[in-house]
């Protein structure tokens, strides 16, 4: 390893450092945003329990749950199950994908950091 | 470096075929991780290896061919289009990082750091939606984890093989001039 690419690791690992901090602090509040191929599909409060069923055009059928401030996909028939396999949800901008029934899920506080401005 | 067609040919062979085990092997490594897209990338040791002992171009044939087998064999069409996207950006960070003086660990790491970029890339054209891009950070703090540790395995596996690449192919030329000599082998590629 030679000076450069150490450089090189460390201004990856701080910017990236820098992107995390809004996401973390923020937690356990917000609205879920659930977008099925790109356009919204609904929002619900994250402090309000209940469960989402989704069934797709492409045969995949997704059930997401709301409950005690988290959003999980609780199951879903598409064939890697990442989406299940992502677990709990709670903070900021986490979301949860599912690329082959082409479903996001993602939770936004009311607090907009300026990051998030940019990347709309 | 003098070298023949067929050995450079041969040489990205091996490497495809190496590469192609290690995409195989992964499958087999899940991460306790929460995040998509985490994985450790072994695949890119022989990619980088390709690089550094055959060449760019043979780096690309090495990417090509074993992105494409790889996703046949034991993935689906929709993670083709993001190992594609994965392997062509990072092996061309990979090819710039190694022309302006960075060490076999800087290529790696900016190579898994920019495997992981074009991923989110393409997951936020297949979703159609831009909040995807605050996964990064987190794919980015283990793209570097994951660089490194296939940086450590591509350079000690470097060495070694330059050494024997070298040797065979001195032992020839040895044999042709009729002029033994050992420890002389080892010339800088």
């Amino acid at each position: 390893m030679n000076k450069k690419d150490m450089t090189l690791v460390v201004t990856v690992l701080a910017a990236s450092l820098l992107f995390l901090i809004p996401s973390v602090l923020v937690t356990g509040s917000g609205k879920v945003y659930i977008y099925v191929g790109g356009d919204l599909y609904g929002s619900y409060d994250l402090s309000e329990d209940r469960s989402v069923h989704l069934d797709n055009d492409n045969g995949i059928s997704n059930d997401i749950v709301i409950c005690d401030g988290c959003v999980y996909m609780k199951d879903a028939t598409c064939p890697g199950k990442q989406c299940v396999h992502t677990g709990r949800i709670s903070r900021n901008n986490q979301s949860i994908v599912c690329a082959p029934a082409g479903i996001l899920v993602i939770i936004r506080s009311e607090a907009e950091s300026g990051y998030d401005a940019i990347t709309d | 470096m003098m070298r023949s067609r067929t050995e450079l040919i041969t040489q990205t062979a091996a490497f495809t075929a190496a590469g192609l085990v290690l995409s195989y092997l992964e499958t087999f490594i899940v991460l306790p991780v929460s995040v998509p897209g985490i994985r450790i990338g072994l695949a890119n040791v022989s990619t980088i290896l390709a690089l550094y002992l055959c060449g760019p171009l043979s780096a690309l044939t090495v990417t090509l061919i074993r992105v494409s087998l790889a996703s046949v064999l034991f993935q689906t069409p929709v993670s083709f289009m993001y190992s594609i996207a994965g392997g062509l950006v990072s092996l061309a960070g990979m090819i710039v990082c190694r022309r302006t003086g960075f060490s076999v660990y800087g290529v790696s790491v900016s190579g898994a750091v920019l495997h992981n970029f074009s991923q989110v890339c393409v997951a936020a054209m297949l979703i159609g939606n831009s909040y995807i891009f605050s996964i990064f950070p987190v794919l980015a703090g283990a793209g570097v984890g994951a660089g490194l540790l296939t940086g450590l395995c591509a350079s000690v596996l470097q060495k070694r093989l330059e050494y024997i690449f070298n040797r065979s192919h001195y032992k020839e030329m040895d044999r042709d001039n009729d002029r033994i000599s050992e420890g002389n082998g080892r010339r800088d590629i």
